[in-house]
């Protein structure tokens, strides 16, 4: 949202929607910006958990993924897949529903008393290279298979 | 009897309450229009078939489906009466005149050409067995529609208009509302055909992903967690929340249940093994129109090649064609994505909240329906065995 404000201050025209509706959103898209938390020697994004969904999606129907990244969040690290490494939050954030077409809010209150019934919050994902068309970075445009390579000239 | 006047007020009160969403769900709308439908073969006066056929289609099919147009089930039942009208009908006229085989031509499209032979040769023993779904295949004579291309397939209120003067088989009304009555039958025992399949689609251990809330796949996996331990990871299908009450529901038969949000389904989706899903409908070409979210995950377990199966009764399965999706489609109340004491954002900004999603029949693996296991391409033959191509347009 707070991306939001600032779009529409600078006089962007913009739709909001939420994550379920990227489906439907995505048919009139020609390009994706996303951010990036870092970026792992693979070429795989590390990001807000979501970002590979969309990501996804767009390639899907091939429109192009462009990441804005800067230099500094590359890293030496390879990982796989979103499990390996990750981040929890809070678990409570699940169960505290604020909207209006909830037909009973805060069903899941009692989840601690359930047995069987778990929560998972997670953070961050990862979202594969083959999803990524190209990276923006202060140095250039860089193809995401080229992170290690910059990585090295730092070195 | 119950008289035109009663008639009348119960097919207005299940209009009023279709409009107003007062029936939900798409199993309870199916077992509603398909009594209602039953009333109406039998209260009606009427003397020729296509007198019922008009009365079932036009009055009272075309104002339940007007009524509420999203829920596909009401066309549905609706298609699936008149055709059981017309194979009561066809089957009861070729033993009514059995010398004129011949004339007794239907456009349905369900057999070979080599059961054409055997099916003629049979017609005049008149072997008639009338199980709804194999019937048209091993007791009408239907023909194929090959031969229909070829010059016989005038449309059937053509060619009865002279037979019908002098000769009408005298037992149709008790057939028709026999086989309605076993339509309903089977609605009603939709779910315990559904939930024997569930012991071959799960085995221990398993990690499952579902998204919404579905009567089908919840009684599905309550059923296999008798003699299965898995896991069941729900996501939280925002905004309608109804993954929570899912996963609540699931954990309290004793699975062991996590709940995610939407946004971590990629994430978690290398971890699980299936996809099991219901849905809102299902279309012609193998498409689903499911809750909003359901393209997201399967399109997630395509990449990760995960199979995606999706559990619906056979009454969902509609002969439209998505021509459009959007068609399909409701945009429901922004408010939960964006609500208005955020402030004056809102003039600048357009918010799309849409209900339903369409899924592509690529990316689905299977339909666990109450006749079966179907992969998406046999689709195409359960519409013919059920629906006509005449009546597509209600």
């Amino acid at each position: 949202k707070k991306l939001l404000n600032c779009l529409v201050n600078a006089g962007i025209n913009c739709t909001y929607a939420f994550l379920h509706a990227v489906g439907f959103a995505m048919r009139d898209v020609s390009k994706v910006f996303l951010g990036a938390h870092a970026f792992m020697s693979n070429g795989a994004l590390y990001s807000r958990v979501g970002t590979a969904m969309v990501a996804m999606m767009a390639k899907e129907k091939n429109i192009p993924v462009i990441i804005c990244c800067e230099t500094y969040k590359f890293t030496d690290k390879v990982q796989l897949d979103s499990f390996v490494m990750n981040e929890q939050g809070n678990p409570n954030d699940i169960v505290n529903i604020s909207t209006t077409l909830a037909p009973k809010p805060g069903l899941l209150s009692e989840w601690l008393n359930k047995p069987d019934l778990k929560l998972l919050n997670l953070l961050y994902d990862l979202t594969p290279s083959k999803y990524i068309t190209t990276v923006i970075t202060e140095v250039g445009m860089i193809p995401c298979t080229s992170v290690p390579v910059i990585l090295r000239e730092y070195k | 009897m119950t008289g035109p006047r009663d008639l009348n007020a119960q097919i207005e009160s299940l209009v009023n309450r279709l409009r107003r969403r007062q029936v939900v769900g798409s199993w309870c709308v199916s077992i509603e229009t398909a009594m209602l439908l039953r009333q109406v073969v039998s209260a009606t006066r009427w003397n020729q078939v296509e007198t019922l056929i008009k009365v079932v289609k036009e009055d009272v099919g075309r104002r339940l489906v007007m009524a509420q147009p999203r829920e596909l089930a009401v066309g549905n039942i609706v298609c699936r009466v008149l055709r059981l009208i017309r194979e009561v009908y066809n089957s009861e006229d070729a033993t009514f005149d059995d010398n004129s085989a011949e004339d007794n031509d239907k456009d349905s499209n369900t057999d070979d050409d080599e059961k054409d032979e055997e099916i003629k040769s049979k017609s005049s023993q008149k072997i008639r067995t009338f199980s709804f779904y194999g019937g048209s295949g091993t007791g009408t004579n239907t023909q194929s529609s090959m031969i229909n291309l070829l010059g016989d397939g005038s449309p059937m209120g053509a060619k009865r208009a002279s037979v019908d003067d002098y000769r009408k088989p005298p037992n149709l009304k008790p057939l028709i509302i026999s086989e309605l009555q076993e339509m309903i039958n089977e609605l009603e025992n939709t779910y315990v055909n559904i939930i024997d399949q569930a012991m071959e689609h799960i085995h221990s251990n398993e990690i499952i992903m579902t998204v919404g809330k579905s009567r089908t796949v919840e009684m599905f996996l309550k059923t296999a967690a008798k003699k299965r331990k898995f896991s069941v990871l729900v996501a939280e299908t925002f905004p309608t929340y109804l993954g929570h009450e899912m996963a609540l529901s699931l954990s309290e038969a004793g699975i062991d249940t996590t709940v995610i949000s939407d946004s971590a389904i990629f994430a978690v989706m290398s971890r699980v093994n299936k996809v099991i899903m219901g849905t809102h409908a299902v279309l012609a070409n193998g498409g689903l129109i499911s809750v909003s979210g359901a393209q997201m995950v399967a399109t997630a377990a395509k990449h990760h090649s995960k199979p995606v199966v999706v559990c619906t009764g056979l009454y969902k399965l509609s002969p439209l064609y998505p021509y459009d999706e959007d068609s399909f489609n409701d945009l429901v109340a922004p408010d939960p994505v964006f609500s208005f004491n955020e402030g004056d954002l809102i003039d600048k900004v357009t918010l799309l909240n849409p209900y339903y999603d369409y899924v592509s029949p690529e990316l689905v693996s299977l339909f666990i329906t109450n006749t079966g296991g179907h992969p998406p391409s046999y689709l195409y033959r359960l519409i013919n065995e059920n629906y006509d191509p005449d009546d597509t347009d209600i």
